[in-house]
C-alpha cells in the first residue's frame, strides 16, 4: 500500500537539505515571489497541464526555498518592535487554508494526523466511524445523518438551519476534540457531541487554520531559539540581510498613516467611520467607563494611530472613568495612566507600538473582534439599532445587506470577510473587498468612501481644509 | 438593661464562635475535600477567607499541607470560606517585610471546571414572593431544573462524567466537574463552554435572550424535556394561555399528550410552528439556568471552599447527591445541628 505524503508546500515535514547560492537577487527574487503568492492568491501547487516536469520540479524548490527563506528573516526581527512574525504567520495561514481546502482528501487526512496530535488524552481527531468505535455508540444513527429513522435526525445539531453535510461523503465527516475548536463550540456551528465537534472537513477549515497557525507560531519561536543559539556568523547575516530587504518590501503598515490626519469633529462625531471592534470598544468605555487591560490595550493604539496625542489621550479615558466610575485622578493614574504611556513607548521597554492586525486580535484570547467574539444575536442588535437611525430610504437596502451577504459570513465563520461587508453598512455604495485585514484598512477604506471624502482626503494628506 | 443586652450579644458571639471552632476542628471533612480536588497540588492552591472578626477578604493564601487549613480555620474566625486555581508557586499575602507573593505573580497551573448557579440571579422571575437571600420550595425548583439542564449539557454534549455537584449554603448550587481534561482548559476555552450553555444575557437593567434559531437542537430538546413539560404539568390552562399564538384546545392536548409521552420533546409538533419560539422564549426567561459566567471562565475567580460554613445561613457547602430531590431547608447540614447544638438557639444574622 501507498503512504501518502505531504504536499511539498507542507512546512511541517522531514525534506532533504534544498542547497542554493545565496546570491542577493536570487534572495530577493524569491522573496518578491512568495509575496506574489500571498497576495494573486496563486495557491495551486499541482503540476500544471503545460508543465513539463522538470519545470513543476523546479516550481516546488522554488516554493521551499522561499518558505526557508521567509522562516529565516523572521529570527532576526526584535521581540518587542517586531511585526514581521505575525504578519507572516497571517499569510502563511491564508494560503494554508486554501491549498488545504483544494486538496484530496488523503492529503487532508495525512495533515489532520500531524495538526492534532495525540496527548495525554488520546487523539485529539477521528474520522467519525473510528470514533463511533472509540465511544461504542452508532454515532451516524445518533447524529441522524445515516439512512436511519427519519425521527432522529432531529437530534443532530444545528444552527441556521445547519446541519453535518454528508452530501460529500460520510468518510469526510470529522470529529475534532471541542478543545481545539472553542469558536465552534461558542458558536454552535457545528454539532457537539460528548466533547467532539463533528462536521464535514470543509466546515471546519477555519478550526483547522488556527491550528495550523498556532502551529507555526511554535515552530517559528523554536527556529528562532535554534538559529540565534547555535547558527554560525555566516548564517546569522544572512538572516540579517533577509530581515533588513523583508522590513523594507513590507513597510510597517505604511498605507495607513493617519499621522497628519484630522478628524472633523470629535471622535464620538466619527464613530460609524471606525472599525467594529472599536466601535463596541469605545461604546463599553463610554458606559462602563473601564475596559480590560488587552482592551484598552487594542483601543489605545488605535487612537494613537489615528493620530490621537497622549495628553488627549489621557483626557479621553478620563472622562469615561470619572462619569462612569468616580474615581480620583491617582486612582485613574494608577489603573490607565501607566497603559498609556506605555503605548506611547514613553514606559517600560519604550516601545512604539504598532496597531496589531485583525490576524493577531482574532488569535488572541482577550483582544476583541465583534464578528468572532459576539454572539449573532447581538450583533443583529447592534446592527438593527443603526439601521433604525438611518432614513427610511435607505433602511430596506441596508438591512437586505445585512440578511443576504454580512449574516451568512458570521454564521460560516469569517469574521474578517463579515467585517469588510459591514463597511457597506456604512457607505454609500455596496463594498466589494473581500476581506479586512487590519482595523486601520477599514478605517482607510471607510474614510475613502464616506460621503465626506474630499474633506478627509485633503485631511489626510496633511492640507488644510481652507 | 443596655448593658445586659451587650452582655448577651458578647456572651451569644462567643458561643458562636466556640462552635465553629469545634465544627472545624471535629466535623470538618478534610477527606472530601482531598478527594474533591484529587490531592492535586495542595501546596500551591489559592484559599480565600472573609474573617468575622474584621469582616474583610483575605486572598492569596496557601498551604503545606491540609491539616494546616484545618489549623487556620480553627484559629480564625471565618465567615466565609474560598477556594481558587493552582499556581506554579505557593501564593501568599505581603505581611510586615515580607512582600508576599500573589496570583498576579505567579503562573497558572490549573483547576477544576466550576459553575455557579444562585437563586438571586432569578429575582426579575420568581413567582413566589422570594428576593434576595429567602428562598422557598417553589422557588428552589429553579435550582432544581438548572442543575437537570447544565448537568445533561456537560455529560451529552462535552462528555465529562465526573461532576459533583453541592449546594452552596447559601441560595444554590455549584457544579465541580473534575474530569482531567478540564484541568488544563485555557480561560477561552472555559469562556466557549459558558457560551455554548448560555442563553440569557443579563447587566444591569438589561436582559437579553438568545436568537432561538441559534440555539442548538440537543439543547432545545432538553428545554423542552426538562422546562416545558414541567411548565405545562405545573401550570393550570388559564395560566398557560397568556402564552402567545397558543390555545386552549393545544393546551389541553399537550397536558394530556405529556401523562403518557415517555419522550417529552415528541410534544414539539403538537405546538403551531410560528408560536414555538415565543412561548420557548418565555420559558427559557422564567426557568432557564443563569450562569455566573465569571466564575467557570476566570481563572483568578474564587469559588466557596466544600465542607466550610456559610455563615449567612449556618449551613453548610455540602456534596449533594441528588439535586432534583434535594431541599436545603430540609436535607441541608446545619453546622449547629452537626456539633449536637439547637440551631434555634442562636441568631447568625
Amino acid at each position: 500500500m501507498m503512504r501518502t505524503r505531504f504536499p511539498i508546500w507542507y512546512p511541517f515535514q522531514e525534506i532533504e537539505s534544498i542547497k542554493f547560492k545565496t546570491k542577493k537577487e536570487e534572495i530577493e527574487s524569491l522573496l518578491r515571489g512568495r509575496l506574489l503568492v500571498y497576495n494573486d492568491g496563486d495557491f495551486n501547487y499541482d503540476q500544471r497541464p503545460d508543465e513539463s516536469h522538470k519545470e513543476y520540479h523546479d516550481r516546488m524548490t522554488e516554493e521551499r526555498k522561499s518558505y526557508t527563506l521567509l522562516k529565516m528573516g523572521m529570527t532576526n526581527e526584535d521581540k518587542e518592535k517586531g511585526y514581521l512574525s505575525s504578519w507572516f504567520i497571517e499569510k502563511e495561514g491564508d494560503l494554508f487554508e486554501k491549498r488545504f481546502s483544494d486538496s484530496n482528501w488523503e492529503i487532508k487526512e495525512k495533515i489532520l494526523r500531524h495538526l492534532f496530535p495525540n496527548d495525554d488524552f488520546g487523539q485529539n481527531w477521528y474520522p467519525l466511524d473510528q470514533l463511533s468505535n472509540i465511544l461504542d455508540e452508532k454515532l451516524e444513527t445518533i447524529l441522524g445523518i445515516g439512512n436511519e429513522d427519519h425521527m432522529l435526525r432531529k437530534i443532530s445539531n444545528q444552527r441556521g438551519g445547519r446541519r453535518i453535510d454528508v452530501r460529500k461523503g460520510l468518510h469526510k465527516v470529522i470529529c475534532i476534540n471541542f478543545r481545539y475548536a472553542d469558536y465552534m463550540v461558542r458558536s454552535r456551528k457545528s454539532t457537539l457531541y460528548k466533547g467532539w465537534i463533528i462536521d464535514n472537513v470543509d466546515r471546519l477549515t477555519s478550526t483547522i487554520k488556527k491550528r495550523y497557525e498556532d502551529a507555526l507560531f511554535e515552530d517559528l519561536e523554536n527556529y528562532k531559539e535554534k538559529i540565534n543559539s547555535e547558527a554560525p556568523g555566516p548564517i546569522r547575516r544572512l538572516t540579517e540581510y533577509i530581515s533588513n530587504v523583508l522590513t523594507n518590501m513590507i513597510p510597517r503598515n505604511a498605507e495607513f498613516d493617519f499621522s497628519n490626519f484630522q478628524f472633523e469633529g470629535s471622535y464620538d462625531e466619527n464613530l460609524l467611520l471606525f472599525p467594529p471592534c472599536v466601535q463596541d470598544l469605545m461604546g463599553q468605555m463610554k458606559t462602563a467607563g473601564y475596559l480590560k487591560h488587552h482592551n484598552r490595550f487594542q483601543l489605545g493604539l488605535f487612537l494613537k494611530h489615528t493620530g490621537m496625542g497622549v495628553d488627549d489621550q489621557m483626557n479621553y479615558w478620563f472622562n469615561f472613568a470619572v462619569d462612569n466610575l468616580d474615581i480620583s485622578y491617582d486612582q485613574f493614574e494608577k489603573n490607565v495612566g501607566y497603559t498609556i504611556r506605555h503605548l506611547y513607548g514613553m514606559e517600560g521597554g519604550k516601545t512604539d507600538y504598532d496597531m496589531m492586525s485583525c490576524g493577531t486580535i482574532q488569535s488572541t484570547a482577550n483582544y476583541h473582534c465583534r464578528f468572532q467574539d459576539l454572539k449573532i444575536e447581538k450583533i443583529k442588535e447592534i446592527i438593527q439599532e443603526y439601521i433604525f437611525s438611518l432614513p427610511a430610504d435607505q433602511q430596506m437596502e441596508k438591512a437586505n445587506i445585512f440578511k443576504n451577504k454580512l449574516e451568512p459570513l458570521i454564521k460560516l465563520g469569517k469574521p474578517s470577510e463579515a467585517c469588510a461587508k459591514n463597511l457597506s453598512l456604512t457607505i454609500p455604495k455596496d463594498y466589494v473587498w473581500e476581506r479586512i485585514s487590519h482595523p486601520l484598512q477599514y478605517l482607510k477604506l471607510s474614510i475613502d468612501n464616506s460621503e465626506t471624502k474630499t474633506k478627509s482626503e485633503k485631511n489626510i494628506n496633511g492640507v488644510k481644509n481652507d | 438593661m443596655i448593658e445586659k443586652e451587650d452582655k448577651d450579644i458578647v456572651e451569644h458571639e462567643k458561643m458562636l464562635l466556640e462552635s465553629l471552632k469545634i465544627y472545624y476542628e471535629k466535623y470538618f471533612d478534610m477527606e472530601m475535600l482531598s478527594k474533591l480536588l484529587n490531592d492535586t497540588n495542595f501546596e500551591t492552591r489559592e484559599f480565600g477567607f472573609i474573617r468575622r472578626d474584621d469582616k474583610r477578604m483575605y486572598r492569596n493564601k496557601s498551604f503545606k499541607e491540609p491539616k494546616f487549613l484545618r489549623e487556620y480555620l480553627v484559629t480564625f474566625p471565618v465567615n466565609h470560606g474560598y477556594i481558587g486555581a493552582v499556581y506554579e508557586d505557593r501564593v501568599m499575602p505581603a505581611m510586615n517585610y515580607n512582600q508576599g507573593v500573589s496570583i498576579d505573580q505567579t503562573k497558572w497551573i490549573g483547576r477544576e471546571l466550576t459553575f455557579d448557579l444562585d437563586l438571586t440571579d432569578y429575582d426579575e422571575v420568581r413567582e413566589c414572593n422570594c428576593v434576595g437571600r429567602d428562598f422557598c420550595e417553589i422557588c428552589w425548583t429553579l435550582m432544581q431544573d438548572a442543575y437537570k439542564i447544565v448537568d445533561d449539557t456537560l455529560r451529552n454534549e462535552f462528555g465529562f462524567e465526573n461532576i459533583v455537584w453541592i449546594f452552596s449554603g447559601g441560595r444554590g448550587y455549584h457544579a465541580w466537574v473534575l474530569d482531567k481534561i478540564v484541568y488544563n482548559l485555557s480561560e477561552e476555552q472555559r469562556k466557549s463552554i459558558v457560551a455554548y450553555i448560555q442563553l440569557i444575557y443579563t447587566t444591569v437593567n438589561y436582559e437579553k435572550i438568545e436568537d432561538i434559531d441559534t440555539i442548538s437542537i440537543p439543547l432545545r430538546n432538553r428545554i423542552y424535556r426538562y422546562l416545558v413539560r414541567n411548565y405545562f404539568l405545573d401550570n393550570d390552562v388559564e395560566y398557560l394561555m397568556k402564552l402567545n399564538g397558543i390555545g386552549k384546545k393545544t393546551i389541553e392536548n399537550v397536558k394530556e399528550k405529556l401523562t403518557t409521552l415517555k419522550i417529552p420533546e415528541r410534544i414539539i409538533p403538537l405546538f403551531p410552528k410560528q408560536a414555538r419560539n415565543d412561548m420557548l422564549e418565555v420559558i427559557i426567561r422564567k426557568r432557564y439556568p443563569r450562569l455566573d459566567g465569571a466564575v467557570t471562565e476566570g481563572h483568578n475567580h474564587l469559588i466557596r471552599l466544600p465542607g466550610s460554613v456559610h455563615m449567612g445561613t449556618g449551613y453548610i457547602t455540602q456534596i449533594v447527591d441528588k439535586p432534583d430531590k434535594f431541599q436545603p431547608h430540609k436535607d441541608g447540614l446545619h453546622f449547629l445541628e452537626v456539633i449536637g447544638k439547637n440551631k434555634e438557639d442562636f441568631n447568625l444574622k
